[in-house]
């Protein structure tokens, strides 16, 4: 970890429901909070009644203002946490663990493919903006959802850098984006782009195993269960290629290169 | 703060609030958190001899108001705790109590003897209990002879305070504790965690890789609290109390149930300055009772001795 990890009282700004069980929610931190970049993630008390485990969510926008660093997040309810989230209102204080993990590591001489799974876009969103105020060169932004209606995100993305793709054919691409991406962009895959991933597990895995069928480096960031984000409990342990030991996720993570995971030791990929 | 000293298991404190071991790491991890020096000390992450990959994933699970774990106490074996952890701990006004596991009886003496010359380290606590070790397939806090064999091997090496994690997993843990008193530890630590198990029924598999793993957390706390009643009233020993403790009433169950010191666990990964609000929270409570001295605190549970179950006092208290 770059920085040391912090507690703080944030405090909600905004917060939406932009789909069904979909929400953005906008949280004010003090103005002297360290720069968090695309793939690290904040661990929020849910505030629900009795232990539980902080949730942990990838950063979507940090901004400075004079008075205060915003940090924008997206999140599904999936859960007796995220559900009491929801009912979060403007003002109100969220014990906030952060920042924590370690992001995506920008190759600047490389073409940028973003691959997105669902809410996996999150922390995409971000390194998206990023890569285009730096003036990169290249940026694809590979979008794949179940339905159209899980889509989110897109008024920060300008069109022709997207390729959408859907489960059930609601929108774009009838399939995988991974097929998406091979049947109706193949150029995206010239001149060795490197490709930075978020998403489902077996979407992580499949693009791992993409990205070494097209030899490509492969970034990943993880979605999992952590019972502390300090890499104190030992609970997100990663299988690893060619090593005995294991990674712990939320601390070496949740951003990995894809080729050091081994996926098929990997739970329900 | 000297009204909260006391001596646990030969140990002095300047308080009876420590973190549990597997809570906080080898210590220094902690550091950018939570203020160690405010806290009587830390007990460090089990240490064996070599090396240990831990358990395949998934290791955790979160459970009603508390937590499994099948973490398989990974490790960086002792040279490198010595060398690249103790180290860090360096200096810090904090007791430092290392927990040692092995497979046997010789691991452990091993291990003490070795931490028996390093200053730093301030008292022993002998792991017997983990129920996520699968070597040997024995679980040495559950037979009193293994466990005794474990204290009369450690003691024979080393001066240091040396405590007996308990498991809760046995009929009478009373047995267990008698034998590592006889054996020759200074205090009993109870308790470990309790063996649990969760199941997604869709998959229809657990949700531990290795099936069943430690429950920890607020719910252990009622049984945490009986077995350490039950080891203070059969033998009136010094226990540190483990188990649930998440706040300043819970902490204070603990030492009115007769327990010289706690120990904070699985709620420190969500909430990592609890143990230091707990200190305060003993003060306060003190100072509203009048209390100048913990003395006053620990073990003046009132009860009907007539009415209690459980096993009888062996000697007068």
């Amino acid at each position: 970890m770059d920085q040391e990890p912090r507690l703080d009282r944030a405090r909600v700004r905004a917060h939406e429901e932009t789909g069904p069980g979909f929400y953005w929610l906008q949280l004010e931190l003090p103005a002297d909070y360290p720069e968090t970049l695309p793939g690290q993630y904040l661990n929020l008390k849910t505030n629900e009644h009795g232990f539980k485990f902080r949730r942990p969510f990838g950063v979507v926008e940090f901004r400075r203002e004079p008075q205060a660093v915003l940090i924008e997040l997206y999140y599904a309810v999936v859960g007796s946490g995220t559900e009491a989230m929801s009912r979060w209102r403007p003002g109100d204080d969220v014990d906030c663990l952060g920042p924590l993990g370690v992001g995506y590591s920008v190759d600047k001489a490389q073409p940028a493919l973003l691959v997105a799974g669902g809410r996996g876009a999150a922390p995409l969103l971000y390194l998206y903006r990023l890569l285009k105020e730096s003036g990169h060169a290249s940026i694809q932004f590979a979008f794949g959802v179940r339905d159209e209606e899980l889509l989110f995100g897109m008024d920060r993305l300008q069109e022709t850098d997207v390729l959408l793709a859907s489960d059930n054919g609601s929108v774009g691409f009838h399939g995988n984006i991974l097929q998406a991406i091979e049947t109706e962009r193949p150029s995206w895959l010239l001149g060795q782009p490197v490709i930075y991933a978020c998403g489902p597990e077996a979407l992580l895995a499949a693009t791992g195993g993409f990205a070494k069928r097209h030899a490509l480096q492969a970034q990943v960031s993880m979605e999992g269960v952590y019972g502390c984000g300090l890499g104190l409990c030992r609970g997100c342990a990663v299988p690893l290629v060619d090593e005995e030991r294991f990674l712990m996720q939320c601390l070496e993570g949740p951003v990995l290169d894809a080729h050091r995971v081994d996926w098929e030791k990997v739970p329900h990929v | 703060m000297s009204k909260l000293s006391i001596t646990a298991g030969g140990l002095k404190l300047k308080n009876p609030v420590l973190i549990a071991s597997g809570i906080g790491g080898y210590g220094a991890e902690l550091i950018p958190l939570l203020d160690l020096e405010a806290i009587g000390g830390v007990v460090t992450k089990t240490i064996f001899e070599e090396p240990r990959p831990g358990n395949p994933p998934p290791r955790i699970a979160e459970t009603p108001n508390g937590m499994l774990n099948s973490i398989g106490l990974e490790g960086p074996g002792i040279e490198r705790y010595e060398k690249e952890k103790l180290t860090r701990l360096e200096g810090l006004d904090t007791r430092i109590v290392v927990s040692i596991g092995g497979y046997g009886p010789e691991d452990f003496a091993k291990l003490a003897e070795r931490l028996d010359d390093l200053d730093r380290v301030d008292a022993i606590e002998l792991n017997i209990s983990c129920p996520n070790v699968k070597e040997g397939g024995l679980n040495m806090s559950t037979h009193p002879n293994l466990a005794e064999e474990v204290v009369v091997a450690t003691r024979r090496v080393t001066k240091k305070p040396l405590w007996a994690k308990l498991t809760p997993n046995v009929t009478s843990i009373s047995d267990v504790g008698r034998a590592c008193l006889h054996g020759g530890a200074d205090a009993l630590s109870a308790i470990n965690t309790l063996l649990g198990m969760r199941i997604d029924v869709d998959r229809r598999e657990p949700l531990l890789a290795r099936g069943m793993g430690g429950l920890s957390g607020p719910a252990i706390r009622p049984v945490a609290l009986a077995k350490c009643f039950e080891l203070v009233r059969a033998l009136n020993c010094d226990v540190v109390g483990i188990g649930g403790v998440e706040d300043t009433s819970s902490a204070l169950e603990f030492l009115v149930a007769g327990c010289k010191a706690i120990q904070v666990g699985t709620v420190v990964y969500a909430e990592p300055q609890v143990p230091v609000d707990i200190v305060a929270g003993i003060e306060a409570y003190m100072d509203k009772h009048g209390f100048t001295e913990l003395s006053q605190v620990i073990g003046t549970l009132k009860v009907e001795e007539t009415l209690l179950i459980g096993p009888k006092a062996t000697k007068a208290k």
